[in-house]
């Protein structure tokens, strides 16, 4: 016999899911968004059920259910199976792993973090962005060092990097082909109800390639949404169902999708401060609905559970993320997000994501799976040691004591006495240990010919004027 | 309509606990327990249904059954209608407020640290102990001083302040009576299957008193109980049940009851650092357990998700705290234990203390159910704004924006610019402050009158040479 397994209850019913899918389709509709690309809304014009006025496009619900029902989502093989720690989202400042202090992120803290990631087994976006290199070619490294020094990372449907000019993709995507790597663009909604008029043309002139395109939303509450939670998630479904709708006509050819990364997506916003607010008591609670509506939905959960406010790896960001992950693992979540994030993704920490990665074994253990049996309750033991005895000489207590109880490699159980004459050593000093251990035995790397490609294609990319152009114009 | 709330779902069901205690009961029965004290024993003899053998008893089934239903929990009145958070344990060391640096407590402690516990409503046994006070009058101040400047301070089920001989224990109940507080005396079990003759003498002298008395145990997994956390637990049910029928036989003009705070569990231990590891993955785990045994037997839920195996306010303590926390809340539990306290008790640490509520203030705030309605959804609003638009300054926003977000008190919002203008200050150091500030505007003190009789009567103690020699033997 085994014990149930623990999970949460609550939330929002189907009926109440129901209820806000009713609405959001009302709001396509009726309302509709804006496609502020004449080339894209000549593709959706010819289409049934779509209704162009002026630069607003609205649409019957039969082609919003059409474009949900045909995407697909490529979950990679250690989703299926394992927990997954997607670790990075492009910071542009970093903790420096020897000093501690805060600074701008180069090439070298850029592969640094990779490996230490790599080594972690996380995936996801690159963690930070090169600053010491050229705008134009800041996205094109990242690409490239990922797929170089690490196995998931720029590799599956957790991640979100920008290419943010057709030339840009391009180079991506011949450095993807080169290296057998996965291949996606997105398309980020502007709320409300709009698109980004540039990333609108990437996708335009993308189209008959073939690629996945995926389509995703920020709406923010009470700014771009509605103050509530409920409110803003209600918009953020509009949004991401008529964009859906928007990639499943204007890109025939591929797979679209709706981004798991931020499917659903209500972001806080905090109008003391003036900024947004991931790990908010506010956030868990949209976190908690995506679940549920992902689930609905047939969408991969990841949950956005290791990003926090806090400006440094301490109680505070341990807090946020340990009650965020763990309630978020209750649902059912396997995936999470944003390790190596402080202050809402302001900054990149190594050795935060050492300690996530600490944090997420100990969520494991505290849901794994338990057998129930008259055995396991030990009664003959229990006849036998009586007063005054011990166990420790037991057989049972020497076969099962490491079986049955985690040995952190962080979180140690040492007593004062014991920590003091070990050096007094704070968790964040022995993260950092830790991290530069991790980066120093890191061992994966692509095969030369692979690399020697991607060497061919950057240099290319280093001296393509057309390039250099269509980022410089975006600036 | 609000959402369903969020709950816990699995772990132990009815039907395991009542095999549990099935066992239990017949382990009573079976086996019994070693009671090291002729007194009882005569008194246990003349009992029908009570076996004695030597020091051996063992219990019919009948009386066991009796018991249970006998046992009184006389709530407090807070209990119930707020998040209960209990905060001390009589730690030896403590982190120095003003220079964070590691020592023993004394008296000025004693009295801030109650002191900062009361201005934020914790209850429970005293902080610390007084070590530069003499050790007969340590617990007869640790009362004292508790009871002067505290509401709710060793005034309750949730204390477990030691009265570690039968004429400490004379002064405390004399102070309790003259003050009106809450008196109770506990004995405590030594695993596997006995006690401390001492704590049986105080039993016994108490016993015609109308003294409330619990029962409880403190098996440690490996050590003295079955290396398997059920089997451990099972052990604590046998050893807790056979303890209160004992009490319940010879305690008859008092009511007797389970001791709530540390009933069914056992206590896990780690063999690497022979250490108590509390806050561990299986510490949670447990105390799960624990609530759903509580729930079957109706006893108050009383969760000790507070205490961690970490030495310092840090990412790790947090962590433990917030976790174990909320898989408590979600398992129905609102009072939590050991508030401030570090190093699986070793230390306590006002800053953790201020961290620990801020941390309850966010789970509580997270379990609040959301209102599901029309004016939470806002799909009008929704319908009604335009591209480019904001809603800033709709009325929803204005109406909204405070009651639909948390303001936290330490886990600010800020970002990173705004936290470096305001002097990029450590979380520690935002606790640090905060506990000054509530030690500084701390107001409450007992009434003049009473305070004079808890001073005339530590005055007698003080010159009382047998109750100096009382500590002596014991040490």
């Amino acid at each position: 016999m085994k014990l149930a397994d623990y999970g949460l209850q609550g939330g929002l019913n189907p009926e109440q899911i129901r209820a806000m899918h009713e609405k959001a389709m009302w709001l396509i509709e009726t309302s509709g968004i804006q496609v502020p690309h004449e080339g894209v809304r000549k593709l959706l014009a010819g289409h049934d059920g779509v209704r162009v006025d002026k630069d607003m496009v609205r649409f019957q619900p039969e082609v919003v259910l059409e474009a949900l029902k045909a995407a697909s989502y490529d979950v990679p093989e250690y989703a299926r199976t394992g927990w997954v720690m997607s670790a990075g989202a492009h910071q542009t400042n970093c903790y420096g792993l020897d000093s501690g202090k805060l600074r701008l992120p180069t090439t070298g803290d850029l592969i640094d973090f990779l490996k230490l990631g790599d080594a972690l087994d996380t995936v996801g976006s690159a963690p930070v962005i090169p600053m010491d290199v050229p705008v134009h070619l800041q996205h094109i490294l990242m690409h490239k060092l990922s797929y170089e020094h690490t196995r998931y990372r720029c590799n599956d449907i957790y991640e979100h990097m920008d290419k943010p000019s057709y030339e840009c993709a391009m180079y991506v995507r011949e450095m993807a082909q080169a290296a057998g790597k996965r291949f996606a663009f997105g398309i980020w909604m502007i709320s409300p109800k709009s698109f980004d008029e540039r990333n609108l043309e990437v996708a335009y002139r993308l189209r008959g390639l073939g690629i996945p395109m995926w389509v995703a939303t920020m709406p923010q509450a009470g700014v771009t949404a509605p103050i509530t939670i409920l409110g803003t998630v209600l918009q953020s479904m509009f949004e991401i169902f008529a964009g859906l709708a928007v990639l499943r006509l204007m890109n025939p050819k591929g797979n679209n999708y709706i981004s798991p990364a931020d499917a659903f997506e209500a972001n806080t916003f905090d109008m003391k401060y003036t900024t947004f607010v991931y790990g908010s008591v506010e956030y868990i609670q949209h976190s908690l609905h995506q679940i549920a509506l992902c689930r609905h939905y047939g969408i991969p959960l990841i949950v956005k559970s290791l990003l926090t406010s806090a400006k440094e790896p301490d109680a505070h960001a341990a807090a946020e993320m340990g009650i965020h992950t763990f309630i978020a693992a209750l649902a059912g979540a396997r995936a999470f997000r944003c390790g190596g994030l402080l202050s809402t993704g302001e900054v990149y920490s190594g050795e935060w994501v050492v300690i996530l990665h600490e944090m997420i074994e100990y969520i494991k253990q505290v849901l794994k799976s338990e057998a129930f049996s008259e055995e396991r309750l030990m009664i003959q033991d229990i006849v036998d040691v009586g007063p005054g005895g011990t166990y420790v000489d037991k057989r049972s207590t020497y076969e099962l004591f490491r079986k049955e109880y985690w040995t952190p490699r962080l979180f140690e159980h040492s007593n004062v006495g014991q920590w003091i004459e070990l050096g007094s050593k704070s968790i964040r000093r022995q993260a950092q240990e830790l991290a530069r251990k991790l980066i120093a035995g890191h061992q994966y790397s692509i095969g030369a010919e692979v690399k020697r490609e991607l060497d061919r294609i950057y240099e290319r990319a280093q001296r393509d004027p057309a390039l250099e152009k269509s980022l410089k114009l975006q600036i | 309509m609000r959402l369903e709330q969020y709950s816990l779902t699995g772990g132990l069901t009815p039907e395991q606990i009542g095999l549990m205690k099935r066992r239990a009961i017949e382990l009573v029965e079976r086996v019994g327990l070693a009671v090291p004290h002729d007194g009882i024993l005569g008194l246990l003899r003349q009992h029908d249904g009570v076996k004695v053998e030597g020091q051996m008893v063992k219990f019919r089934p009948e009386l066991v059954e009796k018991a249970l239903r006998e046992a009184r929990y006389p709530l407090p009145e807070y209990y119930g209608k707020e998040w209960v958070i209990s905060a001390g344990a009589h730690q030896p060391k403590m982190h120095d407020l003003d220079t964070g640096a590691l020592r023993h407590t004394t008296l000025k402690d004693l009295r801030e640290l109650i002191k900062i516990g009361d201005a934020l409503n914790t209850v429970g046994s005293a902080p610390c102990v007084p070590l530069d006070v003499p050790i007969h009058l340590q617990e007869i101040q640790m009362h004292k001083v508790a009871w002067e400047n505290s509401r709710r301070r060793a005034n309750d089920m949730f204390e477990h302040d030691p009265k570690p001989n039968a004429r400490i224990a004379e002064y405390i109940y004399e102070m309790a009576q003259v003050s009106g507080r809450w008196f109770s005396l506990g004995l405590y079990m030594v695993s596997p299957r006995s006690f401390d003759p001492p704590e049986l003498e105080i039993i016994y002298r108490f016993r015609d008193l109308g003294v409330p008395m619990w029962a409880g145990t403190m098996p440690i997994s490996g050590v003295n109980a079955p290396i398997l956390e059920k089997a451990g637990i099972l052990q604590a049910m046998f050893e807790t049940l056979a303890c209160l029928t004992m009490l319940n036989t010879i305690n008859r003009k008092g009511y007797n009851y389970i001791q709530v705070i540390d009933s069914f569990i056992v206590h896990p231990f780690d063999m690497k650092y022979s250490t108590f590891v509390y806050g561990s993955a299986e510490d949670a785990r447990g105390t799960v357990d624990k609530l759903a045994i509580h729930k079957e037997l109706g006893l108050p839920l009383v969760a000790k998700s507070l205490l961690t195996g970490a030495k310092q306010v840090d990412a790790q303590s947090a962590h433990e705290v917030g976790v174990y926390t909320m898989m408590a809340a979600l398992a129905g539990c609102r009072t939590f234990r050991c508030a401030g306290l570090l190093s699986s008790g070793e230390l306590y640490s006002a800053e953790k203390l201020v961290v620990d509520h801020e941390i309850v203030q966010y789970i509580r705030r997270t379990l609040e159910p959301e209102e599901f309605s029309g004016e939470t959804l806002l799909a009008e609003e929704i319908a009604a704004i335009k591209p480019g638009e904001s809603f800033l300054e709709h009325p929803s926003t204005f109406k909204f924006y405070k009651s639909h977000y948390w303001d936290p008190p330490l886990f600010t919002h800020s970002n990173l610019g705004q936290w470096q203008e305001m002097g990029s200050k450590s979380l520690y150091r935002l606790a640090n402050e905060r506990a000054k500030k509530l030690l500084k505007e701390h107001s409450y003190q007992i009434e003049p009158e009473k305070k004079r009789e808890l001073d005339r009567i530590f005055a007698v103690a003080q010159k009382d040479q047998e109750l100096a020699r009382s500590r002596e033997v014991a040490v």
